[in-house]
């Protein structure tokens, strides 16, 4: 039952939501709506399109460098809490093994570089 | 009260399955997936896999969902919706679906599970790296290599034809 | 009512295992076809847990990871391929991405 402060948390996020919403009904001015007050901003100027644009295609190029990272945590981290157990049976090859793991990832972040995926232009 | 848990996950997890495949709007599909792999992370924590939960949470509900999301605000004006297949085809998925899910749960309900052993929980995360340098090491510097073509892959396959590299 | 076992977590992950297929067959946008693939992958990893958590022996476990590992690959190179898709087709609707239909 140690998860019951994650539930707790859940919870109270869910109870801060709600009451944050439901006292805005009452402190805020009433809720009579015109065409002008449903603009997107209220000062005149008309908007135009839909705030809903495509994005830009070289997001995605820093979004996929941010995968892998996230996914080369999953290795490193049971590795990293092993690893004084680990060392004490097999020395220095835990560390070696690792060593080859990420310089391969390595790889991958040099060829993204060297193609100029990480530029901004 | 474990019971009670499980059955409310399951209950998210089916809810926003059937919400993801059916919202004709895809940001509003893309949600309901993220409330899915998040009722999916209480399931490991119920299965008493801690470290599972987090990479759940961390790279599906982080990456694989943003991803996701870019991939569909890249291609498309997000506020339309994606119009239904023909209602042929619709009831032909449907029926595949169903077919599938009836076998595999009949499978599931008829077969002697062994249900003596409860779980001693022996996955602490120490002796998983442990096991993942030593037994499955193949498979671990494989995985890196992996994630390397992949990369490489995708920047050939994402990236414009438009006149040399900058150097 | 039994108490929550090991049929319980495989007959979740049937259902959601047949709700992805639904969705990958019936979907017409790609990215949502690639979705309706993540929980078909969610499916088969509560599998691997579950069958890990009741055997008990933590192969299923280490078999997760690399499935993640595979799931996250695979997303990147498909959204990869939606964006070539579009680039050169202007469309990701799957009915209209059909020269390679014999």
């Amino acid at each position: 039952m140690e998860y019951a402060y994650v539930a707790l948390f859940l919870l109270g996020g869910l109870a801060f939501v709600g009451a944050t919403l439901t006292l805005n009904r009452f402190v805020t001015s009433p809720h009579r709506p015109s065409a002008s007050k449903l603009l997107a901003y209220e000062c005149g100027e008309p908007p135009i399109g839909e705030a809903w644009v495509q994005y830009n295609a070289r997001y995605y190029l820093f979004a996929m460098m941010f995968v892998l990272f996230d996914v080369e945590a999953a290795f490193v981290i049971p590795w990293a809490v092993g690893f004084k157990t680990m060392s004490l049976d097999l020395g220095i090859l835990p560390l070696l093994e690792m060593l080859i793991f990420l310089s391969l990832l390595a790889l991958a972040l040099v060829y993204a570089w060297r193609k100029g995926a990480l530029e901004w232009v | 009260m474990t019971d009670a848990v499980f059955f409310v996950l399951a209950g998210v997890i089916v809810a926003s399955a059937l919400g993801m495949v059916q919202a004709r709007n895809l940001f509003h599909a893309g949600l309901a997936l993220i409330t899915c792999f998040l009722g999916v992370a209480g399931i490991y924590v119920l299965l008493k896999s801690p470290f599972i939960a987090a990479l759940q949470v961390l790279i599906y509900a982080g990456a694989i969902a943003v991803i996701l999301l870019f991939g569909f605000m890249l291609t498309h004006h997000v506020m339309h919706t994606d119009p239904h297949k023909r209602f042929t085809q619709q009831a032909a998925g449907l029926g595949a679906a169903l077919a599938m899910g009836l076998v595999l749960v009949v499978t599931i309900a008829v077969s002697p599970w062994n249900k003596g052993a409860q779980a001693v929980p022996v996955s602490d995360l120490g002796s998983l790296g442990q096991q993942l340098l030593t037994t499955y090491l193949l498979p671990f510097e494989l995985a890196s290599a992996f994630l390397l073509a992949a990369l490489v892959g995708a920047i050939m396959i994402a990236r414009k034809e438009e006149g040399p590299p900058p150097a | 009512m039994t108490p929550v076992g090991l049929q319980h977590y495989l007959i979740l992950a049937a259902v959601l295992f047949s709700i992805g297929l639904y969705g990958a067959l019936t979907r017409r946008n790609a990215v949502a076809v690639l979705m309706s693939l993540e929980l078909m992958f969610n499916s088969v990893n509560i599998n691997l847990v579950a069958f890990s958590h009741f055997l008990p022996d933590f192969t299923g476990v280490l078999f997760s990871i690399f499935v993640i590992t595979v799931a996250a690959a695979e997303v990147t190179i498909g959204v990869a391929i939606v964006l070539s898709v579009y680039r050169n087709r202007n469309t990701i609707d799957l009915e209209q991405v059909n020269q390679l239909q014999g």
